[in-house]
C-alpha cells in the first residue's frame, strides 16, 4: 500500500498534526494505521487531521479498510462492500464517477492486491461490478433528470397562475414567451399560449 | 464554438449573459436531448452538462422575471 512508502511520522505530518499528536498516535501505531486507512476512504472530510485524532481517541480500532476483500474462507469478494469502496476511491480523486474510472480503479486493485482468502479480481468480478456501478449510475441520473422536468413543470404552473390572475396579459407573454421556449418544452409553450387565448378580452 | 457559429437565433441569448457552453447545452436540451447525449456531445460529463443546463435556465428565469 502507497501509505507504507512513508513512516507513521511522515504520514501525520503530511495530514496537518503537530508533534505532540504524532507523538500520541505513535503509542498505538497500528491502530492509527487502521485509522489513516478509513480516514482515506471517507469523501467530504473538511479536517481530515482532526477526525483522525478524534477517532483514534475513542480508543476502538478503525473498521477493516479491505473489508471489500471479503473474510469468508472459499468466497470471493464481497461485491457490495467492494463497490461501495471503489467508487469512494473514485469520488475521493475528485473527478465525477464514470465507468472507465471505476474500472481503472477496479484495475488497480487487481494489480496491488489480491482478494482475501486469495481469490483474485477476475475478468467476470469486473464485468459485474461494472454493470451494478452502471446501473446505480443510471439510476441517479435519471433521478436528476425527474428533479428537473419537475421543476419544468413548477415554472409551468407558476406562469399558468400569473396568467390566471392577470398578472401576466397577452401582450406580457408575447414579450416572454421567446424566452420562456427556453426552458420550458414545445408542449408547456403551447399551453400557456392557449391560456392567454383563453383571456376574456376588455 | 465561436459567435459566428451560433444559431441567429440564440444571438441575442448570448447577449443576455449565457455563456457559450450554456448556450450550446440550452439548445441541445431544447432539441430534446437528455443530459447524457448532451454530455456526448459536448464532450464533458454528465453533471457539467446538467449544470450548464440548469445554470442557463436560471438565468432566462431571471431574465423573464424581469420582462413580464
Amino acid at each position: 500500500m502507497s501509505e507504507k512508502t512513508l513512516t507513521l511520522t511522515e504520514t501525520l505530518a503530511s495530514l496537518g498534526l503537530t508533534p505532540k499528536q504524532i507523538g500520541e498516535l505513535e503509542e498505538d501505531d497500528e491502530r492509527a494505521w487502521g485509522w489513516i486507512l478509513w480516514l482515506r476512504e471517507q469523501a467530504g472530510i473538511t479536517n481530515p487531521a482532526g477526525l483522525l485524532i478524534a477517532k483514534y481517541r475513542t480508543g476502538s480500532t478503525a473498521p477493516d479498510a479491505q473489508a471489500w476483500r471479503g473474510n469468508t474462507p472459499g468466497k470471493g469478494p464481497d461485491y457490495p462492500t467492494l463497490l461501495r469502496c471503489a467508487q469512494q476511491l473514485v469520488a475521493n480523486t475528485g473527478h465525477e464517477y464514470r465507468e472507465e474510472e471505476l474500472l481503472e480503479e477496479l484495475r488497480r486493485l487487481e494489480h496491488t492486491t489480491q482478494i482475501g482468502n486469495g481469490a483474485t479480481l477476475t475478468e467476470k468480478d469486473r464485468s459485474r461490478l461494472l454493470r451494478e456501478a452502471t446501473k446505480m449510475r443510471e439510476n441517479h441520473e435519471l433521478g436528476q433528470e425527474q428533479r428537473d422536468q419537475d421543476d419544468q413543470h413548477e415554472t409551468l404552473r407558476y406562469y399558468a397562475d400569473q396568467i390566471r390572475q392577470g398578472k401576466i396579459n397577452r401582450r406580457n407573454l408575447k414579450g416572454i414567451l421567446p424566452r420562456l421556449q427556453h426552458i420550458l418544452t414545445i408542449d408547456q409553450v403551447e399551453a400557456l399560449r392557449a391560456l392567454t387565448a383563453e383571456e376574456p378580452t376588455v | 464554438m465561436t459567435w459566428n457559429d451560433l444559431d441567429p437565433t440564440y444571438r441575442h441569448l448570448a447577449e443576455l449573459h449565457l455563456t457559450p457552453k450554456q448556450l450550446r447545452a440550452l439548445k441541445l436540451s431544447e432539441g430534446g436531448l437528455g443530459y447524457r447525449l448532451i454530455a456526448e456531445d459536448m464532450g464533458c460529463s454528465f453533471t457539467t452538462a446538467r449544470y450548464h443546463v440548469r445554470e442557463a435556465r436560471q438565468k432566462m428565469r431571471r431574465l423573464i422575471e424581469e420582462a413580464a
